[in-house]
């Protein structure tokens, strides 16, 4: 099955549509009825929490064709003229910021890519790195809360979800400090050496500049009320995060009809293009439900957690263990559908080993959260990749570059209690 | 020759309907989602529309499974990109454009088995009774129209390959 | 080779379900891991093992590992899942019948329960054939728990306490009808975000049972609980009609006192659960009102006038029926 999976992979068969083979196959070797796994598609797209998806993507969209994200970056740019790399720095923060406020790290990825990824290509970075970084950073938004698999954990388990909304602040922030350091390192080699690339690793304090902001404050306004949208939408409880996506888009729609920004005429096109997009991210969450529900099925997951926990007596060596298990899940399957599923399962035994069950949950999610960076099944990457434009292949060395700095990040989590329960 | 003509305007043809389709699905997700969030905010004696958002979004997604083989907007791994050999790139492109008639076939073969099921026994979405043979019926044509395609990429690859030789 | 492998499938699907030998069958449920719920469905698979020496094993699937009620519904009656421990009141897209028992303030107490959901009356029966026109069997029923009232404005006592909170109901329309006639403005939010939209204040309070509510850490952000009793409901110990009928009698009569020994252990255990809770959200601060019978027989009252205006959904007859049924359970 995974050696098919694999195959098919190199052969260049779509993502979703390898992981639908690989799972019938599956299903047909051990027996099992392909009735009850044929209504997976439908059951996997169709629902609330994932409507966010197209729903942004369509706001940067817009945002994009009215050219209004330019005249936000304008300004922060002023600001933050003194910064080497600074475009850089700010996907990652605003990336934690969105994924704070919709607590999905795909839906930060969609938003993200469509509407910093051109622009941070224009300042002269490349492309590949462009798509690593909001691909990657996308996670950082799930530790800070509040964060959708974090409630789950706290449902599936019986944790306090407000306490497991504490306890994730420090490694939230560690980790988008490891980041801004992955990001600090690598402007000498992502960026071209062209005039827009000179540009953004300068350092400067121009007067001039500054002279400019009130104008340019002005000018961007229309565009710096998006995010006080979302979030005033969000925190002031008028809205669930996938209604404050369809806010954006509404509001970015009336500003660049009623601005003229862009003819109502091309309307239509928006919408086709953010379907595009959406759609290819959508396939592939609906056809790979296929296989993670032949994996159920075949309890795949279930023996592996089954062995992990007879496996010793040593706690720090089960949370190894535990480690590499959910580093594999992770790689296989959706954020949710892999805490609903393992945490369960895991949770009796590291209560036995004495583990703190919201230190554990924070693991857990985290664990997860960095298989949505690993490949094959690496839905932030996939979704980055598409919207700019780039390829696996091209993205992978800086993906490395992340990636490493995760899993340390992770071990500390992991072996540092202390810095999650720092509250108590 | 006459027959990758005719066959290339069939595919244009679809996949204007396709475009017209996804975009039409795209907006009814947007309007009957911001619908809810008015009827909430003002108070409106408005139905819960959440049933339209989410048979729309999954009626965009299958109708896109065949457009997006026609725009290869499928994600993917192009390991292929790295490959100088033409010869082994064509064969990769005919093994997965193979690899994607296998799959369709099949998906289409439970698909419409389960479309049948629900055509038989009625069944609807809660709140507001959207028949599920709506956006099952939305899945088999979609695979419908990815066999189509795929077949319609095979037929461009073949030719591109014997007029390159 | 296409067609082959799709004519597999088909024998696949045929031959599994024609097993007059048992083999091995799959339950699936929606409630967690190590739930009463799932500690009956173990149980229930075990005495089944048991009583046919392991001719029919079962691997019972918790926690909504394999697909929501709806979907166990449809792998149910297609005969593609052998059994569940189904809500079958999430059901109501299938039939509308199906959330006939969702209907406010049909008992109040678990004596009145006993009679009305367990004995051979209209809701039973109507239960057992509406699932059995859908291709599921009733082996037996599972319970769940009272609903009730949970909100971090005040304590909830009289209907006026209700009054002009925002409350989260499930997509039952006649919880909805209950909650907009005691003045209160119902919201639908998934489940996943319920939480954060109590937390938020998007909404007030939300209506379900105890155990719901605390294993989801609702009761963190609402701190008044009030045992309104407004819904009781049951679930169905369900079983593919399909592979039922394929079953040889001894088969049969092993499932059927398999289910009813798991019915019996699990409502006992249930009860017993849902007092401890209250406990335990008690100890957690939260205030869990009890209502006295004067104010329990105000909201019954409200709750039984709506139910002559789902007579469309449920039929006149049925809620006669089931009028005279109370009436003389109450006696
Ligand atoms: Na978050
Ligand atoms: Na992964």
């Amino acid at each position: 099955m995974i050696v098919l999976l694999l195959l098919l992979l190199i052969i260049g068969v779509p993502i979703g549509f390898t992981f639908a083979l690989a799972g019938l196959l599956g299903a047909w070797m051990a027996d099992l009825p392909f009735g009850m796994i044929a209504s997976m598609p439908y059951y996997a797209v169709a629902s609330f929490p994932l409507l966010a998806i197209p729903f942004f993507i369509l706001a940067g969209e817009l945002m994009n064709r009215g050219k209004l994200i330019d005249k936000l970056i304008d300004l922060i740019e002023v600001f933050l003229s003194w910064l080497p790399g600074r475009l850089g720095h700010v996907t990652l923060l605003s990336s934690a910021f969105l994924g704070a406020m919709t607590g999905s790290s795909i839906a930060t990825v969609a938003a993200m890519s469509s509407s910093v990824g051109p622009r941070m290509i224009d300042k002269g970075y490349k492309r590949g790195y462009v798509a690593a970084l909001t691909g990657c950073s996308g996670l950082l938004g799930v530790l800070i809360p509040p964060s959708i698999p974090l409630i789950v954990y706290g449902a599936a388990v019986g944790a306090s979800v407000s306490n497991l909304f504490l306890a994730t602040i420090v490694p939230g922030i560690m980790m988008a400090l490891i980041y801004m350091i992955v990001h600090w390192l690598s402007i000498p080699t992502v960026l071209t050496n062209e005039e827009a690339g000179k540009m953004e690793r300068k350092s400067s304090f121009d007067k001039d500049l500054f002279k400019k902001a009130p104008l340019l404050t002005l000018k961007s306004l229309p565009a710096a009320l998006l995010p006080v949208i979302i979030l005033g939408g969000i925190y002031s409880g008028i809205t669930t995060p996938t209604e404050a996506a369809a806010i954006a888009g509404v509001y970015a729609l009336l500003v660049i009809v009623l601005g003229r920004l862009v003819s109502v005429y091309k309307i239509p096109n928006i919408f086709y293009q953010a379907s595009l997009i959406s759609i290819s991210i959508m396939v592939i969450i609906a056809f790979a439900s296929i296989f993670n529900r032949v994996m159920t099925l075949m309890q795949v997951p279930q023996t592996i957690a089954n062995f992990t926990t007879t496996i010793t007596e040593n706690p720090l060596l089960f949370l190894i263990f535990v480690n590499l298990v959910l580093f594999l899940v992770g790689m296989f399957m959706e954020t949710n559908a892999a805490v609903l599923l393992m945490a369960p399962l895991l949770y009796p035994s590291a209560m036995n080993f004495g583990i703190d069950p919201i230190h554990f949950g924070i693991i857990l999610v985290t664990n997860i959260q960095i298989g949505l960076i690993t490949p094959p099944m690496a839905a932030n990457i996939f979704v980055s990749a598409r919207i700019n434009k780039s390829s696996l292949v091209e993205m992978w060395p800086y993906i490395v570059r992340f990636l490493i700095p995760s899993i340390i990040g992770l071990i500390i989590i992991t072996y540092v209690p202390a810095l999650t329960l720092w509250w108590q | 020759m006459w027959l990758l003509n005719f066959y290339s305007k069939l595919e244009k043809n679809l996949s204007k309907l396709e475009k017209i389709l996804v975009t039409l699905m795209m907006m009814i997700m947007f309007v009957s989602v911001f619908i809810q969030v008015l009827s909430r905010f003002f108070n409106l004696p408005i139905p819960d529309t959440s049933d339209i958002s989410l048979v729309s979004f999954a009626m965009m997604t299958f109708f896109g499974t065949g457009l997006l083989v026609y725009t290869k907007g499928h994600i993917l791994i192009e390991i292929t990109s790295l490959i100088k050999s033409q010869k082994i790139v064509f064969i990769f492109d005919v093994l997965s454009n193979i690899a994607m008639l296998i799959i369709g076939a099949i998906l289409l073969n439970i698909g419409f088995a389960l479309l049948m099921y629900f055509f038989e026994n009625r069944e609807a979405t809660m709140a507001l009774r959207i028949p599920l043979a709506v956006p099952f019926t939305s899945l088999v044509i979609g695979l419908v129209l990815m066999l189509v395609h795929t077949i319609g990429n095979l037929m461009v690859l073949f030719n591109k390959y014997k007029t390159a030789n | 080779d296409v067609n082959d492998s799709a004519d597999n499938s088909e024998n696949d699907t045929t031959e599994a379900s024609s097993n007059e030998n048992g083999g091995e069958y799959r339950l699936g449920m929606v409630a967690a891991q190590d739930s009463i719920q799932h500690q009956g469905a173990e149980m229930f698979a075990e005495r089944v093992e048991e009583k046919t020496n392991g001719e029919i094993s079962i691997d019972v699937f918790p926690g909504g590992q394999i697909g929501s009620d709806e979907s166990l519904g449809q792998d149910l009656g297609s005969g593609n899942l052998e059994f569940a421990f189904l809500n079958q009141g999430s059901l109501s897209g299938m039939d509308q019948m199906l959330d006939f028992h969702y209907l406010p303030y049909i008992v109040s107490s678990y004596e009145e329960a006993d009679e009305i959901y367990y004995g051979d009356g209209v809701i039973p029966q109507t239960m057992e054939e509406t699932l059995l026109d859908n291709n599921i069997r009733a082996l037996g029923w599972y319970e769940l728990e009272f609903r009730g009232l949970s909100n971090s404005s005040g304590p909830v006592e009289n209907p006026e306490d209700i009054d002009g909170l925002q409350l989260r109901v499930p997509g039952s329309q006649a919880i909805m009808s209950f909650f907009e006639e005691v003045g209160a403005q119902t919201v639908t939010v998934a489940m996943p975000e319920l939480y954060t939209a109590l937390q938020q204040g998007t909404v007030d309070g939300q209506d379900n049972g105890l155990l719901i509510t605390y294993d989801n850490n609702l009761h963190e952000t609402n701190e008044y609980y009030t045992r309104l009793n407004h819904v009781f409901a049951t679930g169905t110990i369900a079983m593919s009609e399909q592979i039922w009928g394929n079953s040889s009698e001894e088969h049969q009569a092993a499932l059927e006192e398999a289910a009813e020994e798991a019915q019996e252990w699990q409502i006992e255990a249930q009860r017993a659960e849902v007092e401890e809770y209250a406990q335990m959200m008690e100890s957690e601060g939260v205030e869990v009102i009890e209502l006295d019978d004067n104010q329990l027989e105000t909201f019954q009252e409200i709750g039984m006038d709506l139910w002559d205006e789902l007579e469309d959904v449920y039929g006149s007859e049925n809620i006669e029926e089931l009028r005279n049924e109370v009436e003389e359970a109450r006696e």
